[in-house]
């Protein structure tokens, strides 16, 4: 708690320095154009437009990710990972709704559903629903976005695959004259495979239908930007995400009333953009370091003892032409439960470009242990094509 | 809680402030010649900082977080429009929480508002490349647009400050009054370009090429954003020999090394062109880009 209070305390100071009270309701649509042109005929000044039930569909996009690999461990196969239909829109001058809806060989999900707000004062913004948690960089990542073509083990494993949860989180905007963003949230829990944070004895008891209070997951997050000149930029992040209690530890009713957990991340993006010729060139340095701290439960499920692990990635993408990208990529992590356990994967990935809407990656990988597996070789070709709404996001870039 | 947690707290729950009230109104534009002439037509009751340098392709301005507070604390920002600023602007504008320069609103001033577009397509689809579904909006590079594009600024600075709409109108026709004498001055100047023929690289050139005379037969690129491949560059070599092409409109965010192959093969000369004022040390304001480009053209004809 502690903790949460000094995320809070230096979150008041920087928001209360720039508080401005300066809401007002949205001024009615400014018609800038007198003379607007029509897109079928520019010449034509004076048509009007005839009504169209589809004019307020939402945007709408499709996205197909797939994969045929061959490992050492589990021979080949072509993994049809998913097909995934976005939509976006405006709901009114307030709120924008998104949802993105997956589909994978497991069936249909909603992957993201939420509601974000548009006009809030104070540059604030709140989501509600369910979206990936503001925690770290990558976890809030989709699949298909990753700079690997499987999830590494850091992200899977402490995170929990991607940081998919249900809740809200409130962002906001210092008034800086440096970017500086802040996050706080409060989730079910973080992490879309993440069974530790259920809060069941996984027998259909504990706290199925609802949890208490420090049950919940709470995530503070502090991200900004350092210039270096024009062509170069830092991103450093710092993220937090805190259960207060864990009342089940391995599906066992844990007697520790300080079972809490504490997952921390910090990310560091290094870019190099040049601004001449940057359609061909680009490079990204990507890293993320985790703790995890939280009680565990022996095999025998009768003795809870805390454990600390460590894990964090390291990628390069390096953009050499407008065809190409390549780069290799590290993951270190230790096991949650023995953390003097730990799984060390190395890899390369060169990516195919034929637009900006499909890439075409081959990826070269090894996943070792430290206690003389055959390491296990991996080799991935992963196709991911879009159609549909073309929005460049923010964090996409 | 510790007293060292107490008083943070209290500094955070106390702590007040609030941005000075300027007597100016800060303008974020997109790219550096729409800030020059944002800066002619405000004067001194504007402070106006571009996002782009210039020197990248607009298709490609980095997404930098550093715009971000620019945004947030602007009071208006000037773009092209006709989506020409899409891969950065919207996601930018999202993250910036400053709702009074989201589209439609008064502080969104968009220079195209009263433009009409050359290329607007016919077919929208991916199959033809990265298209500008709205039409081409590439229209800063021709002169007889500066006037328009004074037109909607001073339009844009007036609504966000009806008190000073006298001044904006005057600086303004102040502007358009120079822009008229230059233009004369060019008419005479480009006389020798009108019936030439050229490719550029992207298409991204044809409101110069109108205002010049000049027949544009193709673009190096296979389609618009699509890096050509050796049977299109083999095609166009045949075209540019064929229809006698003399010029290659070079801009100068894209690699120079296609281009110089061109010249080898054809025999047409490279002339290296701005879409953005900044590009070059001598095209830093709106005049001084389409100065350049003039320049650097007739160089290359000559």
């Amino acid at each position: 708690m502690r903790r949460l209070y000094y995320v809070l305390s230096v979150f008041l100071i920087l928001t209360s320095s720039g508080l401005r009270a300066q809401y007002n309701a949205p001024p009615a649509q400014v018609n800038a154009s007198a003379t607007p042109f029509s897109q079928t005929n520019p010449t034509d000044m004076g048509g009007r437009a005839t009504y169209n039930p589809s004019v307020t569909n939402p945007a709408m996009g499709l996205v197909l990710d797939s994969v045929a690999g061959h490992t050492s461990k589990n021979q080949a196969q072509f993994d049809f990972r998913s097909a995934e239909i976005n939509l976006s829109g405006a709901v009114d001058p307030f709120f924008n709704l998104y949802g993105v809806f997956n589909g994978t060989p497991n069936g249909v999900a909603v992957e993201e559903a939420f509601f974000m707000t548009t006009s809030l004062p104070w540059n604030l913004t709140v989501r509600g629903g369910r979206f990936f948690a503001n925690f770290g960089r990558l976890p809030h990542w989709h699949d298909h976005e990753l700079p690997f073509v499987y999830r590494v083990n850091s992200l899977d494993q402490f995170v929990g695959a991607e940081a998919q949860s249900d809740g809200v989180e409130v962002m906001h905007l210092f008034k800086t004259p440096f970017f500086l963003q802040g996050t706080l949230g409060a989730y079910n829990d973080i992490g879309a495979n993440n069974p530790r944070l259920n809060q069941t004895d996984g027998n259909g008891g504990g706290h199925v239908n609802g949890r208490p209070l420090d049950a919940l997951t709470y995530l503070g997050r502090l991200f900004t930007y350092i210039p270096i000149g024009d062509d170069y930029g830092l991103d450093l992040g710092a993220s937090e995400a805190f259960t207060p209690r864990q009342y089940f530890v391995g599906g066992v009713r844990s007697p520790d009333p300080h079972a809490a957990r504490s997952l921390t991340g910090i990310d560091i993006t290094f870019r190099w953009l040049p601004l001449t010729e940057n359609v061909y060139r680009k490079l990204t340095w990507g890293t993320e370091i985790f703790r995890n701290d939280e009680v565990r439960a022996d095999p025998t499920a009768t003795v809870f003892n805390r454990k600390t692990a460590a894990a964090g990635y390291s990628y390069v993408d390096w953009r050499f032409s407008h065809w190409w990208s390549a780069g290799p990529f590290g993951d270190y992590t230790e096991n949650i439960d023995d953390p003097a356990s730990n799984t060390r994967t190395y890899g390369a990935v060169l990516n195919f470009f034929s637009s900006e809407f499909s890439r075409f990656r081959l990826q070269l990988s090894e996943v070792q242990d430290n206690h003389g597996h055959t390491p296990d070789d991996q080799v991935f070709l992963q196709w991911f094509l879009t159609i549909g709404s073309h929005v460049h996001v923010f964090k996409d870039r | 809680m510790n007293k060292f947690l107490r008083l943070t707290f209290s500094i955070g729950l106390f702590m007040l402030g609030a941005l000075p009230a300027g007597a100016v109104l800060r303008i974020v534009a997109t790219t550096p010649d729409l800030a020059d002439v944002t800066r002619r037509v405000g004067g001194d009751l504007v402070k106006v900082e571009s996002l782009a340098k210039g020197t990248e392709d607009i298709h490609a301005v980095p997404q930098r977080p550093s715009f971000v507070p620019k945004l947030n604390q602007a009071d208006g920002v000037v773009l092209l429009g006709l989506e020409a600023e899409h891969a950065f602007l919207p996601a930018l504008l999202d993250v910036a929480q400053n709702p009074n320069i989201l589209r439609g609103r008064p502080g969104y001033i968009d220079c195209a508002e009263n433009i009409v577009p050359l290329e607007v397509p016919t077919v929208i689809s991916r199959a033809e490349g990265e298209q500008h579904p709205m039409g081409n909006p590439h229209y800063n590079t021709d002169p007889r647009k500066g006037s328009m594009i004074a037109d909607a600024i001073a339009r844009g600075l007036s609504r966000l400050d009806p008190p000073h709409t006298g001044v904006y109108a005057a600086n303004r026709d102040r502007f358009k009054k120079e822009l008229a004498s230059k233009m004369e001055e060019w008419s005479r100047l480009t006389a020798p370009i009108r019936g030439k023929k050229a490719v550029s690289y992207h298409p991204d050139m044809s409101y110069l090429a109108e205002y010049l005379g000049l027949d544009l037969v193709g673009t190096i690129e296979l389609k618009a954003g699509i890096p050509p491949t050796p049977r299109h560059l083999e095609e166009l070599v045949r075209k540019m020999k064929d229809e006698k092409a003399s010029l290659i409109l070079r801009e100068i965010q894209y690699s120079d090394d296609t281009s110089r192959w061109l010249s080898d093969q054809t025999g047409a000369k490279v002339a290296a062109v701005a879409t953005m004022g900044g590009a070059f040390p001598d095209s830093q304001t709106y005049f001084g880009m389409i100065e350049h480009n003039l320049r650097t053209i007739l160089e290359a004809l000559r």
